[in-house]
């Protein structure tokens, strides 16, 4: 990295932080430190709504994503707008209503007090670990790209967020998001205009689009009705809304976003402006991910975007083998190359019958390419058994640090830091409201000053920061720990998801019933993880599902005893 | 509980639908409910044009 990109990367991260110390300076009470004193302008909640969602991970991984797949993983955000609606309907004006700091004190004024706690710990077991994977996963990839040491990189990250999230709270965190999202539309938009500019300057913008069509990614929608197929419209509208649901309605770090809008009018807006922005968002930055594809047909890719898994089989027992394989995969690159040459010159003059045979064999080269490629993986994992065999996430950011001027991969480099602490700064903030309201003030300590809970939120920031960077810091020995975080996820998000549906929806449901349902429902998903083979993903529907459900009959038989 | 919130629920619902503000919502709604509808036939139509 050169010292321009170190000076526009080092005074971005240190302006966000004087920025979000500033702005927030005068935080004087609870309300001011965890709502923002309920005055935020929808559209200040709108971005922060997205920054939040948004990770870095999201921003390495999906150009990445569609590098690899296509741009159908779009479909999976389909059911975001319905979910706004829903919540704008029910949850955004019964929280305002209520004038709740967490989502799980509405359950207290539902229920009681045991499904409030119930559903809070299970919230802080859950964000608490995410928060670790928040930081941990792009300092990986940042420090293995740029040689930086990977603890540094995470303790860096990490500490500058504690300091503005500890020291100003909400507002800190909204003011900065909004910063954030600016810095990362505009890297997005700097590095698409750049990429075009890398292109042979005989590819127009439109030979580029038919290239990566012609080459299935620009795949965006499927009607096939697929129970295999994870990305299909379908999916994305069933299955999207109710994750989009939980997420939205139950996931504090999200509900004390819109929780600070200055009214229920405001907070609504900004829900329904996500369900329309977030979308085209998620378009853009796949189609970033498709023209990388299409500009390495021109530029021959590396055999692997890991440089330091590349690096140890070059260097390993298996180097000649490796040599060979990357050979034959470049001369497949330059075949394929030619024939895309051929392709687009019949694309020129409109010839039907040569457009669909070059189309085919611009493929069949292209298989033939994923096949030698799977071969010099198949060396890297003999190198070292535990080397990470999927790159997905090295390949948009290996393309920008290779390819991008100086100054650029700088700003890249903020934006994707950006995301990275926008995300862990609402987990932490979400953290720190979760344990002083539902936890401390609730259970510990009910009566006493404000500045003292103002004290005690700030100490549960550092505490939530300190826990996450330590997390980060031994999550590289854990093994796999992206499925591990997920499993851990899915294991009580389904049961959180149940308690909030059983609130909103089943007046008859009592707060015992839901209680025990929801301690049974769990009880069955950590069953059903123990000793059955299914899948994790279920178990978000497996766990809600039994909250319902046995919350339903418990409550008839309750019944029945108090009638007895 | 404080309040009876399915009550709450309810005349928040009841509220919306017979007031100016109801429809405003109802319109805003709907226009979310145009745009999404809008993205998924502009994507078929850029997944079938660049096939």
């Amino acid at each position: 990295m050169s010292i321009i990109d170190w000076i526009v990367l080092g005074s971005f991260l240190l302006f966000i932080v004087v920025y979000g110390i500033w702005k927030s300076r005068g935080s004087k009470d609870m309300r001011g430190y965890f709502l923002a004193n309920r005055q935020t302008p929808w559209y200040v909640v709108t971005l922060s709504i997205m920054a939040t969602q948004a990770s870095a991970i999201t921003f390495l991984s999906t150009p990445g994503q569609a590098f690899v797949d296509g741009m159908r993983f779009v479909q999976f955000y389909l059911g975001l707008p319905l979910a706004m609606i829903v919540l704008s309907i029910t949850a955004v004006p019964i929280y305002h209503r209520l004038n709740v700091y967490t989502a799980y004190e509405y359950l207290e004024s539902r229920f009681d007090l045991k499904n409030r706690i119930l559903a809070g710990v299970l919230f802080l077991i859950q964000r608490g670990l995410a928060a670790g994977f928040t930081i941990f996963a792009p300092a990986l990839v940042i420090s293995v790209l740029l040689g930086w040491r990977l603890d540094t990189t995470i303790i860096i990250i990490g500490s500058l967020v504690v300091l503005y999230t500890a020291s100003g709270g909400t507002e800190a965190v909204n003011k900065t998001h909004m910063l954030q999202m600016i810095v990362i539309f505009f890297g997005m938009m700097v590095a698409f205009f750049m990429l075009f500019n890398l292109m042979p300057a005989d590819i127009s913008f439109f030979d580029a689009l038919h290239v990566a069509g012609k080459m299935e990614k620009l795949n965006v929608i499927d009607f096939t009705f697929d129970l295999s197929n994870r990305y299909n419209i379908w999916s994305g509208l069933l299955g999207g809304t109710f994750l989009m649901l939980s997420y939205f309605g139950t996931d504090q770090s999200q509900v004390q976003r819109y929780l600070a809008g200055s009214s229920i009018a405001q907070s609504r807006t900004a829900l329904l402006a996500n369900g329309i922005v977030k979308i085209p968002m998620q378009f853009f930055i796949l189609f970033l991910g498709a023209m990388v594809f299409v500009f390495y047909q021109f530029t021959a890719p590396p055999l692997f975007f890991n440089p330091v898994s590349y690096q140890k089989v070059k260097e390993g027992p298996h180097a000649l083998e490796f040599i060979e394989v990357e050979e034959r995969y470049h001369e497949s690159h330059e075949l394929k190359e030619n024939e895309i040459e051929s392709l687009l010159a019949a694309m020129e003059t409109d010839d039907e019958r040569s457009i669909e045979v070059h189309s085919e064999k611009v493929r069949e080269i292209e298989a033939n390419g994923s096949a030698i490629r799977a071969e010099g993986i198949q060396l890297i994992k003999k190198t070292d058994p535990d080397a990470e065999t999927n790159d997905v996430n090295y390949i948009f950011l290996s393309f920008v640090l290779t390819f991008l001027p100086m100054g650029v991969i700088g700003l890249v480099l903020a934006a994707i830091i950006s995301a990275s602490m926008s995300s862990t700064s609402a987990e932490l903030n979400a953290l720190a409201s979760t344990t002083v309201i539902d936890i401390y003030k609730r259970l510990i300590k009910k009566e006493a000053s404000d500045r003292h809970y103002l004290i005690v939120s700030k100490l549960s920031t550092i505490f939530w920061g300190i826990y996450a960077i330590f997390f980060a810091l031994f999550a590289n020995r854990l093994g796999s720990l992206i499925e591990a975080v997920n499993i851990l996820g899915s294991l009580f998000y389904g049961t959180i998801l149940g308690i909030f549906l059983v609130a909103f929806y089943f007046k008859r449901i009592g707060g015992t019933a839901t209680f025990i349902g929801a301690l049974l429902a769990e009880v069955a998903v950590f069953y059903c993880y123990i000793f059955t083979d299914i899948s994790f993903l279920w178990f978000n529907l497996i766990g809600c599902v039994l909250v319902v459900v046995l919350g339903f009959i418990l409550e008839v038989f309750l019944r029945k005893v108090r009638q007895a | 509980m404080t309040f009876d919130l399915f009550e709450e629920k309810n005349s928040i619902m009841k509220e919306n639908s017979k007031n100016d503000d109801g429809k405003r919502w109802r319109r805003r709604y709907g226009i979310v409910l145009i745009s999404l509808v809008a993205y998924i036939l502009l994507f078929y139509l850029f997944t079938r044009t660049f096939q």
